[in-house]
């Protein structure tokens, strides 16, 4: 229930058409794409906002903390650890009317949006001017304002660095109300905004991976890139990760390709498949292994980037496949038109696991790759969890990826199990499978990135220090404790 | 009893060398006076001078080898230096990950030796000598980075001691069985892996870093391009960006370009050299610098500039420049150049420069060199030099005057060290403001590098 | 609690539980709302979901429609003005469905449209489509006009066959409110030669009670309709209402077998056009562009046909809108929208418009009374022209004949 006398003023604020507390509108922002959700307890805000403008959103939080209400800034809704959905109530405030590109800086290649700017816009909008940002394996209906602050991967990651290092600098509206510029635009008077360091410390990561506890993000200035001319996705397959990997790695250090992962498992195109039977054919008529790669740049560069991967490939008894796939020129397309997502674009049907997303994620220096891959199907073939193929239980797949972050210094380790998602049988699967691999990769030394949701429980906790000193922060920027509550406890604490 | 007399109690106390020495021994300062010094040698012992330093409320301000060179001047409100030169372990060299784990009296030097061995190598700046530490420099300039290709981010995850003692460790390594914590992100608010930088030491110490390191390549190839203007030079650069050529890019005045090239300072003679000199050096395995230089003359000549592979009447130029990348030395020369350096450095939109300059160039000895750290944005370094007692009074008080205008022209100060730091945070009160509350919370009682930052 | 059916396509569901397991599978990834990605023109014209945009809320997308479902189901919602005002406002314009069939393939449409029936079976009928139902019932047709005047529009042009083997049927909103459409169409038919009739006692298709729920009602309307158009032993039925042509198309749904051809004027004309038997000019070089009806597009992919015709004419060029074909954009008119929620329908119309301007268009085709009418109430301020799509090309032949 919200107190009327804070549903007025919101009305206000953003207009009676833009802030509600109907249940039937409210109910749409009480569940992801988490399967434990759509089984579980209704978790709807008591009310929703639209605002509009920065000053609105100011207005909103003065609101939020004078009635010390729990307030949820919401992008684009598919972060994959429920963080937007409400663990206490409160106020949802949906950023949705904040959807402006307000400049395209075509000198400094930065662009300046308001947070709901999605990056499949972004990216349509640059590109015709000679410009791409590298976009995130994730669907480009995915918002900027957000998934710059909490996604990882994107399909130049090797090149240019995971979806954070791209932001250049954030306007913020804290939780107590009032304005926060970082790097260059911080400085009051001179609107430049093409610097991302400083002035002195440096906040402009404040937002990131900040689940809305720092404040909301109401403007982003994000580096683009001049386009290549060329764009070439190159696949190598291989039956083994013992091959896989070294190729892999040694490309790393010969310091080619802009964008690389390392799949195995669960094929990419099993995501498009609607029956674990459909799934399970198409993983078995695919390789093992697949080294998915873009390689960018002039003609030049790109012959010989092409040419070391293929040598690597083939040194490492590899198959480039690329060549063969029947869609090929799709790819080629969509690297050059929006988005290199293998299976963002292309339907994840398939893809889904109870505890939202990957059921384990985690970084890994690079002579853990091996390791990780071998104790994921080590643990799959003796797991009831995947049933027996003949018996017709087969309902669940394993799932791993690895990719690399800007230079190949480590990999995130992304992985879990793939069920439909509106199995309930998967939540048990899942419950009892993903410790498990938790465990096993934590014998191996990669701990699971304790920000998701459906990493267990107490065995592996972040360091206290660091978790005292996040507090403390969290503290010093909202001791009312408005925004967000509960979204860390039952993520980490619990 | 006095702070200075407090301090130097610590050492029969903790059993930890504390001495007396001249504060000029470690920073460039107007200000002289005595200052007890603490040299730990270990983690341990520095964990323990800082909790010892916080009971005892006595000021302090860290110092690593190189920190002459980043803090030109400081303030005398503390009352012990902390040296962590011989906090110099080079924990690990992980060749697989390409990481190494150093502590912060690692120096550019050593590290470099030791990685060289194993195929590796560290990233450089041109204008950090290699006596100075590896960690310090990439979080306290950065990005002070002349390597466009490997971005912003030299340091992977640090170990942070907070002035109260408590160590944090970063990314990763806030994770358990984080043997190899190279990841930056991983746990939520990424900013406890951030805000250090360019902290200016006010906010805590980092003991600890995971950094990048590249790989040595067997061709190392140096180019050179003449400009009369910086506008041409700019925008044959943004030409390099797209193309993706060059590992490291550096752009000098003539005076600059002597200072690199001459062994004795003194001697330089800039009169042939032109305007504007871009230096490129190019790496890889052959191959790859072979397609690159086709590449590379295939735009100059669209461009009309022409690729030298020599400065004129330089020998071994291209060497030199090499050599002096591996292992930079031409900083310690500049700083005794007529006898004494004043510099400052911004970041300024490129069409900015040539007024920027404008604004400067009439003061003593003018010379400027020039990092183009992002599309249409450089790194500016400008310098003055004078022999003149009275004139070394005088520069940084016209430079105090000077800078307003230099900001109001265009130059962001992105790292406000010492009077710059209250003239940029005037203009950015609300981010200053933040700076002041994490620092209240990360140390109360205001010891570690009081005064800086006006936290 | 709902149970989950499993994998089972929309046609063998019966009931809204039985659509548990679609609600449950949407993964809110967002495709629904927008222009699929990679297809993007214009970065302002990029909403797909007319009372969507107009709302905002989630709850007026088909994601959020997906949970309010999900809580109808689960008898965690009751009926109220939120809940009819979020099941209504949805125009069926099936944006959802394309991308969506490209991702999840939760079938948004359908899943609302089953909500639809429930309400109705459940008593919840909104005023505005008890009024449309009355009036079929009682005049057959939406606008309450004298039944006896529907054909009225065909002195001269049509008549009335009790046997043919082509039929036209023009539909009651061409009828009342666009008999223009209805000459223009029986004069591009003549002049190809085509012996064609019309029904004697033609009544609204249905479709917009279907759209609102009220299958009943609808089923009577359409069977009636196919009744007479069996009378008279007609092979072909020609259509100029999307609507209608949508009602006719979706008759198996109702277990009715037509026996008979469904072809919108565009598809009936485009063998003659291929044939080199239409030849158009409007007697003017101007730049034009289509609006694709929904129902006609997206639902039954007729998207090149008309497109064809608009080019045959001499001196025009076709410039598309920034979203055209699957991602074009609906003028708000249908799903039963107009007739309760006008707003939604003015809101889509006018950003519509805005996009033609924006795209320096002032001149739109469109090939449904409805998106013409939608189109030219959000353009009478801005001096935008809209035509029909038989009215342009039959303006086209006049000049061909001099
Ligand atoms: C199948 C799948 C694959 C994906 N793959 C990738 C990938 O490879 N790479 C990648 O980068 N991403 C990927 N993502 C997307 C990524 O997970 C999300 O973009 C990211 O987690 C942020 O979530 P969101 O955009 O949905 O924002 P939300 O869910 O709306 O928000 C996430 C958190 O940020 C807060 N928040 C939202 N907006 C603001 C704001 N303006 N200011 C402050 N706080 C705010 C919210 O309160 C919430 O706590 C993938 C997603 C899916 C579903
Ligand atoms: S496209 Fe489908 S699955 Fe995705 S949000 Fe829309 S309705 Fe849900
Ligand atoms: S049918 Fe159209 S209006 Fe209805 S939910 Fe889908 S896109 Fe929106």
């Amino acid at each position: 229930m919200i107190e009327p006398a804070v549903l007025e003023r919101l009305k206000d604020i953003v207009g009676s058409e833009f802030a509600t507390d109907d249940p039937e509108v409210c109910i749409a922002y009480s569940r992801d794409l988490a399967t434990y959700l759509k089984f579980g307890k209704y978790r709807s805000p008591d009310c929703v906002v639209l605002p509009s403008t920065t000053s609105e959103v100011q207005n909103i939080v003065a609101v939020a903390r004078q009635f010390k209400t729990p307030l949820i800034p919401l992008g684009s809704g598919i972060n994959v650890a429920s963080a937007h959905i409400p663990r206490k109530g409160g106020i949802i405030m949906d950023l949705r009317r904040m959807n402006n590109i307000l400049e395209i800086d075509e000198e400094a290649v930065t662009a300046t949006l308001q947070p709901h700017v999605t990056i499949a816009r972004m990216s349509t909008e640059l590109q015709r001017k000679g410009f791409f940002i590298p976009v995130p394996g994730a669907p480009s209906t995915v918002t900027v304002g957000s998934n710059y602050t909490h996604g990882n991967t994107n399909k130049a990651s090797l090149r240019f660095g995971f979806q954070y290092s791209h932001i250049v600098s954030v306007e913020m509206v804290l939780p107590d109300g009032s304005l926060l510029r970082t790097g260059s635009w911080a400085d009051a008077f001179s609107g430049d905004r093409s610097w991302p360091r400083g002035p002195g410390p440096d906040l402009t990561l404040l937002p990131r991976y900040a689940l809305g506890l720092h404040g909301i993000v109401t403007g982003i200035t994000i580096k683009a890139h001049p386009l290549d001319d060329i764009c070439l996705p190159i696949w190598a397959a291989f039956e083994h990760v013992e091959d896989a990997t070294p190729a892999f790695v040694e490309m790393v250090h010969r310091e080619i390709c802009t964008g690389s992962s390392l799949y195995g498992g669960f094929k990419y195109n099993s995501y498009s498949a609607d029956t674990a039977e459909c799934a399970w054919r198409q993983s078995r008529i695919h390789p093992e292994f697949i080294l998915a790669l873009t390689i960018q740049g002039s003609k030049r560069r790109v012959a010989f980037e092409e040419k070391v991967v293929r040598e690597l490939t083939d040194k490492n008894n590899g198959r480039i496949i690329t060549d063969r796939l029947p869609f090929y020129q799709m790819f080629v397309d969509t690297h050059m038109a929006m988005s290199a997502s293998l299976y963002s674009e292309f339907a994840f049907k398939y893809w889904a696991s109870p505890g939202a997303g990957p059921s384990f994620l985690g970084p890994s220096s690079m002579d853990k790759i091996i390791p990780c891959f071998k104790a994921m199907t080590n643990l799959a073939s003796e797991d009831e969890a995947f049933g027996d193929v003949d018996w017709g239980n087969w309902e669940f797949n394993r799932s791993m990826i690895a990719y690399p972050d800007q230079g190949g210094h480590f990999a995130i380790i992304e992985g879990g199990i793939a069920a439909h998602p509106t199995d309930p049988k998967a939540i048990k699967a899942y419950k009892r499978y993903v410790p498990k691999l938790i465990k096993a990769l934590a014998d191996i030394g990669v701990s699971p990135d304790q920000s998701r949701a459906n990493t267990r429980p107490g065995e592996f906790g972040i360091s206290p220090e660091y978790l005292e000193l996040a507090e403390k922060f969290r503290h010093a920027l909202d001791e009312v404790g408005i925004m967000n509550p509960g979204v860390i406890s039952p993520l980490i604490y619990r | 009893m006095t702070n200075l007399d407090a301090s130097l109690a610590l050492s029969q106390r903790l059993d930890i060398e504390v001495s007396k020495e001249r504060l000029s021994n470690y920073f460039t300062t107007t200000v002289e006076g005595t200052v007890s010094v603490s040299k730990p040698s270990s983690l341990e012992e520095l964990m323990e001078i800082l909790s010892e330093n916080q009971r005892e409320r006595i000021p302090f301000i860290p110092y690593a080898p190189g920190f002459e060179y980043i803090f030109q001047e400081v303030d005398s409100e503390f009352s012990m230096i902390v040296d962590v030169s011989n906090l110099d372990r080079i924990v690990d060299v992980d060749e697989d990950s390409r990481v190494a784990s150093i502590e912060p009296g690692v120096t550019f030097e050593s590290l470099q030796n030791a990685v060289g061995k194993k195929g590796l190598r560290v990233l450089t700046s041109v204008e950090v000598p290699k006596s100075s530490s590896v960690l310090w420099t990439y979080t306290e300039l950065s990005p002070l980075y002349s390597w466009p290709r490997y971005g912003t981010e030299p340091v992977l995850t640090m170990n942070v001691l907070l002035p109260n003692g408590k160590l944090v460790k970063t990314g990763a390594g806030a994770l358990p069985n984080s043997g190899k914590p190279y990841s930056p992100i991983g746990p939520p608010f990424t900013l406890l892996g951030r805000m250090w930088y360019g902290s200016q030491m006010t906010l805590g110490l980092p003991v600890r870093g995971y950094i990048k390191l590249k790989t040595a390549h067997e061709s190392n190839i140096v180019r050179f391009f003449k400009f009369d203007d910086f506008l041409s030079l700019s925008k044959f650069l943004a030409a390099l960006k797209r193309l993706r050529i060059g590992e490291e890019i550096l752009a000098v005045t003539p005076l600059e370009l002597g200072l690199i090239l001459s062994d004795k300072a003194d001697k330089i003679k800039t009169t042939s050299y032109p305007n504007w000199l871009l230096i490129l050096v190019m790496r890889g395995y052959e191959e790859e610098v072979a397609y690159q230089k086709r590449d590379l003359l295939q735009e100059a000549r669209k461009l009309g500039v022409k690729v030298l592979d020599e400065i004129e009447g330089q020998k071994n130029s291209a060497a030199k420049i090499l050599k002096e990348i591996q292992s930079p030395t031409w900083m310690s020369r500049a700083r005794t150049y007529q006898g004494g350096r004043f510099s400052i450095s911004f970041i300024a939109e490129d069409k900015k420069i040539p007024d920027l300059i404008q604004l400067v160039s009439h003061l003593d000895n003018f010379s400027s060199f020039v990092l183009p750290v992002d599309a249409g944005r450089s790194h500016c370094n400008f310098a003055f030099h004078s022999r003149s007692e009275g004139r070394k009074q005088s520069i940084p008080d016209e430079l105090k005057k000077i800078v307003p205008e230099l900001i109001e022209h265009g130059a962001f100060f992105s790292r406000p060290f010492g009077f710059l730091s209250e003239m940029v945070y005037a203009r950015n009160k609300p981010y200053h403001k933040l700076l002041k509350q994490f620092k209240q919370d990360l140390d109360p009682n205001n010891l570690l590098c009081r005064g800086r930052l006006g936290i | 609690m709902a149970q989950r059916k499993k994998y089972a396509f929309p046609a063998n569901r019966e009931s809204l539980e039985d659509y548990y397991d679609m609600t449950l599978s949407c993964y809110k990834c967002g495709y629904c709302k927008y222009v699929w990605p990679s297809r993007i023109q214009h970065d302002k014209f990029t909403g797909q979901c007319p009372s969507g945009e107009k709302y905002q809320f989630e709850s007026y997308y088909a994601s959020g429609r997906m949970e309010v479902v999900r809580g109808i189901i689960e008898g965690h919602l009751k009926w109220t003005d939120r809940l009819n005002h979020i099941l209504y406002t949805c125009t069926m314009c099936g944006a959802c469905d394309e991308s969506c069939g490209q991702v999840e393939r939760v079938y948004p449409t359908d899943v609302i449209l089953e909500a639809r029936r429930t309400a109705v079976k459940e008593g919840q009928i909104l005023p505005g489509h008890q009024q449309l139902a009355k009036s079929v019932s009682k005049h057959h047709n939406l606008y309450e006009s004298d039944h006896a005047d529907r054909n009225n529009w065909a002195k001269g042009l049509a008549d009335v066959k009790s046997r043919s083997k082509i039929i036209y049927f023009a539909g009651c909103t061409t009828e009342s409110l666009k008999p223009s459409i209805a000459k223009s169409t029986s004069k591009l038919l003549k002049s190809l030669g085509v012996e064609f009739g019309i029904l004697p006692d033609g009544w609204c298709c249905g479709m917009p009670l279907f759209d609102t729920g009220q299958t009943d009602d609808g089923v009577k309307t359409l069977k009636h309709n196919i009744e007479q158009i069996r009378d008279t032993g007609a092979e072909t039925v020609i259509f100029s209402d999307a609507w209608c042509y949508k009602a006719f198309r979706d008759s198996k749904d109702y277990g009715i077998e037509l026996g008979f051809k469904v072809l919108h004027l565009t598809e009936f004309l485009a063998p003659y056009l291929a044939k080199g038997k239409l030849k158009f000019d409007r007697g003017t070089n101007e730049t034009v562009t289509y609006q694709d009806p929904c129902y006609l597009s997206r639902y039954f992919e007729v998207y090149e046909q008309p497109r064809d015709l608009i080019k045959s004419v001499k001196g025009v060029t076709l410039k598309e809108m920034y979203r055209s074909r699957r991602e074009s954009f609906c003028c708000g008119a249908a799903g039963g929208v107009k007739f309760q929620f006008p707003e939604v329908t003015e809101h889509a119309s006018s950003t519509r418009i805005d996009e033609a301007k924006h795209a320096g268009l002032s001149k739109i085709v469109t090939a449904c009374p409805s998106c013409q009418i939608s189109l030219e109430d959000a353009s009478k301020d801005n001096g935008m022209e809209i035509y029909d799509i038989a009215e342009y090309l039959s303006e086209g032949l006049k000049k061909t004949k001099k």
